[in-house]
């Protein structure tokens, strides 16, 4: 590069000029804002930030789940308890006979629990005193001609048992299960 | 506890076999873990796909069929496998990849940290029971394709069995049932070791997709965001749910299509498989490929010169493998014939209604991806990086950011629609479908935080590119 004609002479007296005109444009360029530099770091500072957010909420996440799977959670869905019952149930009734299971309150895991534990069974569910109250209970039961159920809860629904068999109540719920044999 | 090590023996074969049958679709053999794990995806979602029309050709035969295919596509898998072994190649192999990672101890301290996770995700898994949808949809559904060899009505219909989750796709009850005929027996919690298979490959694939994008270790940084975030390695996905597979389809279609742009794309190729096989994972798989493809077409169509019928003429084969995979589901669903009860026709009524439930939905979503205990700050900084991309990204990263961003966005507009009360289904869904996201909006998260380090580093011009722009080498002494 030819030299700046307003280059200071003192300073290429001292130096050579090329460079002279290197550790200029270089100097110059490097003093640049100090904001600049700072918004260059805002990256790295909110990965930072990330980073710890991150362990710090996912490693209690992580902890918790550990725990309360390995103290908690059932080693099957389909425990030996349910099991239990579910063969003693299947030595009384005819095979393939349909079952009523009435739920003392309305829900949707305990009686589907059922439900699948007695499959191929039909398990026809009706949950609540509603349930028991509805048209569609006596329907059901003259359709399908049900001479069977099982009742859980605390305390277990009676759908009408000419008889009935009491139980304790599965893990993790409360009262009895009870099984019998529907008046007709 | 109870290490299923006869469970996880029979799902390692069978994925054996699924994988020969992906290799028999792109006619090659896997030539490395990654092409193996890809090859395993499109063969579990092909023969998934294949399910409905066999069931209504071999009837009850159907599953006992596909199992002995499955196992004979193994078994000439394995004994080619141990005659590759015996060649030497492999060990060498692993030799060097060793040394490769002595070498970085960096990205060998993070692989640690990834492998760390896979095994807590593996004893977790063993350990924890079923949760709802694992036990009341996707283990149900496996026990009757289980009992009747065949996909159909529900047997016990009028006890509502499995009325309610008829129509959702087969791939994983397909999978359980398999694990089950190969044992002899059903019981629920048997086939949980095929979770530890679709959370390795989602690792591996989030990895290749970052791969193609940013540098390895970064990659490797991507994979330990994505293994490390509660929700993806704990919470729903070790309780037997479809979503995690769902997420492993998904981002592997996506390093297969970021591949693709460098090798080309047949109708033999990875991608439309993957793509396709979304449709047989969960219902949401349908949106999934949606957007997938539309991001596909923006990407392509967004290149100067580009026009819609030459990319028709290029791509239509992969288009037909989409389409007939996209027909078959269409079909079973038709055929089977159940209302979908948890989303609401879209009319003037409903829209009406969508449009009032607007602000509680945006509320209730915005509250659940700034949910620290589930994701820490995962998804504001992935949507940042997101919008980073779609401003300053190469093409491929927008059309990366463009998945992430219109995945989100149509989730999170689904509820306005839904039949439930919108908090609740969003408390006990949307998590779930976040985590479908989760390892594509990874690789956005680590691209777009790459591109902006890179283009602030440039802005408004650094020392050395000014000083290469003057002829001047800043590196030597003055």
């Amino acid at each position: 590069m030819d030299a700046p004609r307003d280059a200071a002479p003192e300073m290429d007296e001292v130096l050579p000029s090329s460079t002279t005109r290197q550790h200029a444009l270089l100097t110059g360029l490097e003093a640049q804002p100090r904001w600049l530099s700072l918004v260059r770091l805002l990256p790295g500072i909110a990965a930072i930030v990330f980073l710890v957010v991150g362990l710090q909420y996912g490693a209690a996440s992580f902890l918790n789940t550990a725990v309360s799977v390995f103290l908690y959670s059932p080693k099957s869905s389909i425990g030996p308890e349910l099991s239990q019952y579910v063969s003693k149930v299947r030595q009384t009734i005819p095979p393939g006979a349909p079952i009523l299971y009435v739920g003392a309150e309305p829900e949707y895991w305990f009686s589907r629990l059922w439900q699948r534990a007695f499959y191929p069974n039909s398990v026809f569910v009706m949950l609540g005193p509603e349930g028991l109250r509805s048209p569609a209970f006596h329907a059901v039961r003259t359709r399908h001609r049900i001479r069977y159920a099982v009742s859980a809860g605390a305390p277990p629904l009676d759908p009408g048992y000419k008889w009935h068999a009491s139980w304790p109540a599965l893990p993790a719920t409360t009262g009895e299960v009870w099984f019998g044999e529907l008046r007709p | 506890m109870n290490l299923r090590l006869v469970e996880t023996a029979i799902a390692l074969f069978l994925a054996f076999g699924f994988a020969a049958i992906g290799d028999l679709i792109f006619r090659r053999r896997a030539s490395n873990i990654y092409e193996w794990f890809e090859s395993f995806l499109a063969g579990v979602g092909c023969c998934a796909t294949l399910l409905f029309p066999l069931s209504l050709i071999m009837r009850k035969f159907t599953l006992s069929t596909l199992a002995v295919l499955v196992a004979l596509a193994a078994i000439v898998s394995l004994v080619n496998l141990v005659r590759s072994t015996s060649s030497r190649t492999v060990p060498g192999r692993v030799i060097d990849a060793c040394r490769r990672w002595r070498e970085d101890r960096v990205a060998a301290c993070i692989l640690l940290v990834i492998v760390g996770s896979v095994f807590a995700f593996a004893i977790v898994n063993l350990r924890s029971s079923l949760l709802w949808d694992g036990f009341q949809i996707w283990s149900t559904k496996a026990l009757v394709l289980y009992d009747h060899g065949a996909l159909g009505p529900d047997p016990l219909r009028e006890t509502d069995f499995v009325s309610r989750s008829i129509t959702y796709p087969p791939l994983i009850p397909m999978y359980e049932a398999l694990v089950a005929l190969f044992r002899h027996r059903f019981l629920y919690e048997d086939a949980k070791p095929i979770f530890l298979l679709f959370y390795v490959t989602m690792l591996l694939a989030t990895y290749q997709a970052s791969r193609s994008l940013v540098s390895a270790r970064t990659a490797l940084v991507a994979t330990a965001v994505l293994a490390l975030l509660p929700a993806m390695t704990m919470q729903t996905n070790i309780g037997g749910y479809a979503d995690m597979p769902l997420a492993a389809f998904l981002v592997a279609a996506a390093a297969a299509c970021l591949r693709s742009i460098r090798l080309g794309a047949g109708w033999r190729s990875p991608a439309p498989w993957l793509i396709g096989s979304l449709f047989a994972v969960k219902d949401e798989g349908t949106i999934l490929a949606a957007v997938a493809c539309g991001s596909i077409l923006v990407v392509a169509l967004s290149h100067p010169g580009v026009k819609i019928v030459s990319l028709l003429r290029r791509f239509w084969p992969a288009g037909f493998v989409i389409g007939s995979m996209l027909a078959v589901r269409m079909g079973y669903v038709r055929w089977i014939d159940y209302p979908d009860p948890a989303f609401a026709r879209i009319d003037g009524a409903h829209l009406l209604q969508a449009i009032a439930r607007f602000p509680t939905v945006t509320q209730a979503c915005a509250a659940r991806l700034f949910d620290l205990s589930s994701w820490g700050l995962f998804w504001p900084a992935a949507l940042m990086a997101s919008g980073v991309l779609m401003c300053m990204g190469t093409r491929v990263e927008r059309g990366v950011a463009c998945v992430t961003l219109s995945g989100v966005s149509i989730y999170s507009g689904l509820f306005v629609f839904t039949n439930w009360d919108p908090v609740v289904h969003i408390d006990s869904a949307y998590i779930r479908l976040l985590s479908q996201l989760a390892p594509v909006a990874c690789v956005a998260l680590v691209t777009g935080y790459w591109r902006l380090v890179e283009t602030l580093a440039a802005w408004p011009f650094s020392t050395k590119q000014a000083a290469a722009g003057y002829g001047i080498n800043p590196d030597e002494k003055y």
